[in-house]
């Protein structure tokens, strides 16, 4: 029957699909006196598990000259404990004393900007080079990592967004108790060693991925014309000078604020057992005290009421980026944009691939995002495409446009409705066999949407948005005054085309 | 003295004053498990169906893991391989044109994707278990009947040119695009790269010729898991794969490898670069090398064990040289590569490099320490369970160590293996595999600032090389 339906060209909608009423089916929760929730989903296949918590805590949460302060947090948290990482503790303290010292010189000194004196930055730096070494005399290096490794540990990472900050591992399911205790320590008695030789390893992460990747600076260029005020219009990594110039204090203050039981999520998937997790989390994370909620940014981005435009000219092929203010949140804007994202953006069937790389050859790729820079604040609906030679990015900027024009005045196909809601409904399916795949999907529903279940209930929403809404809320937010466009073109000489 | 003790409340960033737990302390149970064995079926030729049923979620995966790659690809048609494999995808198959296969496949929720490599090519469905026998018959029919429709081939025709028109836009691409040809020279099945060329001439003709004298017939392994019913899959793959011609053996003979470049430094001139991309390395083993296990170990404490390698403590943790930096010595089909990667900023550059080159060689002349060695093989013997973390990656290893020519046994044994190694093999493996006097250095950043230091290093002779037009 589904054959001879999908013969004739028609496309039934997917139904019956286990775990359309959501995570929450099997994913359970409890929540600590201290405000810190916990979320088990039991897969008892192999002994392993996938551990992680996240902090509602981002780049977002940064002001103006602390830029890139959440992601250094993320790359001390691994630096150590009064008993992990050092030989000798006590002998340790005077000489990072005596670092933060210098370090607090340096930054002063750096905050001169153009009239900092060049041959006091370098002595001061040759400074914190040699107390550096004294102090790698008491270091143990990366025993934090050490430790996880030697118990099988696999994948031990971090990652900071705008919105919020994780930290994950997987390791053999005799080792949860190891989870617990690494963890809560970290939040407990977190030592911020290396604390200068770090903000060096970012500034080469920073030229890494901006100043030396065309793609990078390209975007960090976008977002700071897109948004004139609120803190998605910097990069995750931060501006060079704020790098630099970190001190030890502004860092723990910033660590105190967020790193509160009441702003932190964990989330266990594998082979575990709810009661275990429990009994544990009271174990290691209970006598961590509630901490005040973590100062939040009002959104005071002011309405975008004119055509925005960036260039940025390096050695490099042109790529695009077109930007409109959305916004943002569980709104019915929201959801209809989700739905034009589906219909533009979903597989090779979707619009924009069909037309422009396909059938056309104008673009080697092109993809759209409603929701391309955060969930916790308004965000941008995202165009990004890579035109292919000989055609421009003004060519390919024009083509987008009459994707948008069309969305305004031709209704949406049945057909290409129902393909954009089983292609959604089937990623309600998406890594269900992947601890990882889940638990980053548990924690950022329930953490940024507050609801575990939301990806489920939005497939359900979005069988309700009709082609009259898609052209109306096309037409209310893809206006020349609401965009934002950027594009990165090869530098001839004389820096313009 | 009395400042220091003043500051000392601001050293430690605890929430709250607690004493500080030592992991070290806990005490684990025993860790039982046996990984699962796949059921096999033979399809004739060394072809084989594997099979892992799991039913705990209403999907299935599939895969198709061919021994076809560019290995077969011929001079001047390079690209060949990969374009035959994406269009088999993307060309339209069976009685369905190319749009109505996109169609039917997203209308489905169902995803096919296909990775064309150097010696196998690999085609994965991932579809909901209602879906899977609807979707079994797109990838059977992009397999054996596939249409190879001009216009797409045309488009990925197009895809890749202006691939390799922005071949050099990133530093990172250019260096790990030229590294292969310094290690392997453009003649060895390795070290050979597409042109726009040797994709221009590529034709439909060649993809059918190719689908039907280097794909069809080759030695393929096929896995499933998930939610499926094995009956109705052995039956249907049997039925399915009498049509694959019988296996025929991988393909031509290639000369054994040599080192291409002379030792020595290499530059390619990036003017506006503030950082330095470092290469540095020889040619690796064999991946049957018999002494895997002193291999695993040397390669963890040099630069593949993350943080609790050399490269990475020296180069990042001590030094605040670089975000990203490791090296491993490669296991490839005759031989791998030898590659330790690094980006500093361009003032340090020659002492990364520096920094690098004294680790290959002091593990070439002392032994690793009782810590190093430690930790190596706690992390082999406790993160084994990985291996076998999902049935898609334990199919997955099965099928590549079946192609590869590994013993079946090879992980019974292999833990038994790496708790004998000791810190004077690591060493005699390092001697064997690293030549700290014949490094071969690829470095991408700007010429003007780095050709004087890195004619001091000792490394040898800078040679600039041009990047060029193809």
């Amino acid at each position: 029957m589904r054959k001879t339906l999908l013969l004739a060209g028609l496309i039934p909608l997917l139904s019956g699909l286990a775990f359309a009423g959501g995570l929450s089916q099997r994913a359970k929760s409890f929540t600590l006196a201290n405000g810190m929730t916990f979320w088990v989903y039991e897969r008892h296949q192999i002994p392993t598990f996938f551990g992680i918590y996240m902090a509602r805590t981002g780049s977002a949460d940064e002001r103006p000259g602390e830029t890139g302060l959440a992601h250094f947090i993320e790359h001390l948290s691994k630096k150590g404990t009064p008993v992990i990482g050092t030989r000798d503790y006590q002998a340790e303290l005077p000489i990072l004393a005596e670092m933060d010292r210098v370090g607090n010189e340096l930054t002063a000194e750096l905050d001169k900007g153009a009239s900092a004196d060049a041959a006091r930055v370098a002595g001061l730096r040759k400074e914190l080079a040699d107390l550096q070494e004294k102090h790698a005399r008491y270091a143990v290096k990366e025993e934090y990592n050490q430790i996880y490794s030697e118990n099988g540990g696999r994948g031990r990472n971090a990652s900071t967004g705008p919105d919020t900050t994780q930290y994950f591992i997987s390791l053999p399911a005799n080792r949860l108790e190891l989870w617990f205790l690494m963890e809560s320590e970290k939040l407990k008695n977190l030592v911020m060693r290396e604390f200068y030789s770090e903000r060096d390893v970012i500034c080469e992460e920073r030229r890494m991925a901006v100043d030396n990747n065309p793609s990078g600076d390209l975007f960090e260029q976008f977002l700071n014309a897109a948004f004139m005020v609120h803190p998605y219009r910097h990069e995750v990594i931060g501006y060079m000078h704020d790098i630099q110039t970190f001190t030890k204090e502004r860092a723990q203050g910033f660590f105190r604020r967020n790193y509160v039981p009441n702003n932190l999520m964990a989330a266990l998937v594998g082979d575990v057992r709810f009661d275990e997790v429990k009994r544990l989390a009271t174990k290691y994370f209970g006598d961590i005290p509630r901490g005040d909620e973590p100062p939040r940014m009002p959104d005071f981005e002011p309405a975008q009421d004119a055509e925005r435009r960036v260039t940025v000219w390096r050695d490099a092929e042109p790529e695009l980026l077109i930007g409109f203010h959305t916004p943002g949140g569980e709104s019915r804007d929201g959801l209809v944009l989700k739905m034009i994202e589906l219909v533009l953006n979903a597989g090779d069937s979707a619009r924009l691939s069909r037309d422009l790389v396909t059938r056309r050859q104008l673009a080697v790729s092109v993809t759209a995002s409603a929701d391309a820079i955060g969930r916790r604040y308004p965000s941008l609906f995202l165009l990004a495409g890579t035109p292919r030679h000989p055609h421009t990015a003004a060519e390919l900027e024009n083509e987008f446009y009459a994707h948008l024009e069309r969305l305004k005045t031709e209704p949406v196909s049945e057909a290409e409705l129902r393909r954009a809601i089983n292609q959604a409904a089937a990623g309600l399916m998406n890594g269900m066999d992947r601890n990882m795949v889940l638990a980053f999907r548990i924690l950022s529903n329930a953490l940024l949407s507050h609801d575990v279940d939301v990806e489920s209930k939005r497939v359900e929403q979005l069988k309700t948005v009709t082609p009259a809404e898609i052209g109306a809320v096309a037409r209310k937010y893809f206006v020349a005054a609401n965009r934002t466009v950027g594009t990165l073109e090869r530098q001839v000489e004389g820096g313009e085309k | 003295m009395k400042r220091v003790l003043f500051l000392i409340p601001l050293l430690s960033v605890a929430l709250l004053a607690q004493p500080a737990r030592d992991p070290r302390v806990l005490r684990f149970p025993e860790l039982r498990f046996a990984p699962a064995k796949p059921q096999t079926v033979e399809l004739g030729g060394g072809s084989q169906l594997l099979l892992l049923p799991d039913h705990d979620v209403p999907l299935v995966r599939a895969y198709m893991v061919v021994e076809s790659g560019s290995i077969l690809d011929p001079q001047g048609r390079e690209g060949l391989s990969s374009l035959t494999v994406r269009a088999l995808k993307s060309g339209g198959a069976g009685g369905l044109t190319p749009e109505q296969v996109d169609d039917r496949l997203d209308g489905l929720g169902t995803t096919i994707n296909v990775f064309p490599d150097l010696e196998n090519s690999t085609l994965s469905l991932w579809s909901l278990r209602e879906n899977f026998e609807v979707s079994w018959q797109l990838l059977t029919d992009m397999v054996f009947r596939p249409r190879f429709d001009e216009a797409r081939l045309d488009s990925e025709k197009k895809g890749d040119l202006e691939g390799i028109r922005r071949r050099w836009d990133d530093p990172q691409g250019t260096a790990y695009t030229l590294w292969p040809e310094l290690l392997y020279g453009r003649s060895q099945p390795e070290g050979r790269r597409t042109t726009s060329a040797s994709v221009s001439a590529i034709t439909r003709a060649d993809l059918v010729g190719f689908h039907r004298g280097s794909l069809l017939g080759k030695r393929v392994m096929i896995a499933i898991c998930g939610d499926f019913d094995p009956a109705w899959a052995v039956a249907r793959v049997k039925r399915d794969f009498a049509a694959w011609p019988a296996a025929r053996s991988a393909g031509p003979e290639v000369p054994p490898v040599t080192l291409a470049a002379r030792p020595g430094i290499y530059l390619v001139d990036k003017p506006a670069m503030t950082q330095a991309v470092l290469l540095i390395g020889h040619l690796g083993t064999g991946r049957l090398d018999p002494d895997n296990a002193e291999l695993s170990v040397l390669n963890f404490v040099l630069g593949g064990g993350g943080f609790n390698s050399r490269i990475m403590r020296e180069v990042r943790s001590h030094r605040g040289l670089a975000y990203s930096a490791y090296g491993t010595v490669g296991a490839g089909r005759d031989r791998g590569a030898f590659t330790c990667f690094t980006q500093t900023k361009t003032q340090t550059a020659g002492e990364a490099t520096r920094v690098i080159a004294d680790i290959v060689r002091a593990l070439t002349e002392n032994e690793v320490t009782p810590g190093e060695l430690a930790t190596a093989k706690s992390y082999e013997a406790n993160s084994f369970v990985f291996r076998f973390e999902s049935p898609a990656a334990l199919l997955y290893q099965t099928m590549t160590m079946r192609l590869q020519g590994f013993p079946d046994d090879y992980f019974d044994k292999y833990l038994g293996r790496i708790a004998a190694v000791d810190a004077a093999k690591v060493k005699a493996m390092a001697r064997r595999v690293l030549n700290p006097d014949g490094l071969v250095v690829l470095v991408v950043g700007p010429k003007a600032q780095l050709l004087e230091p890195l004619k001091t290093l000792g490394l040898g002779e800078v040679t600039e090389l041009q990047l060029p037009r193809e």
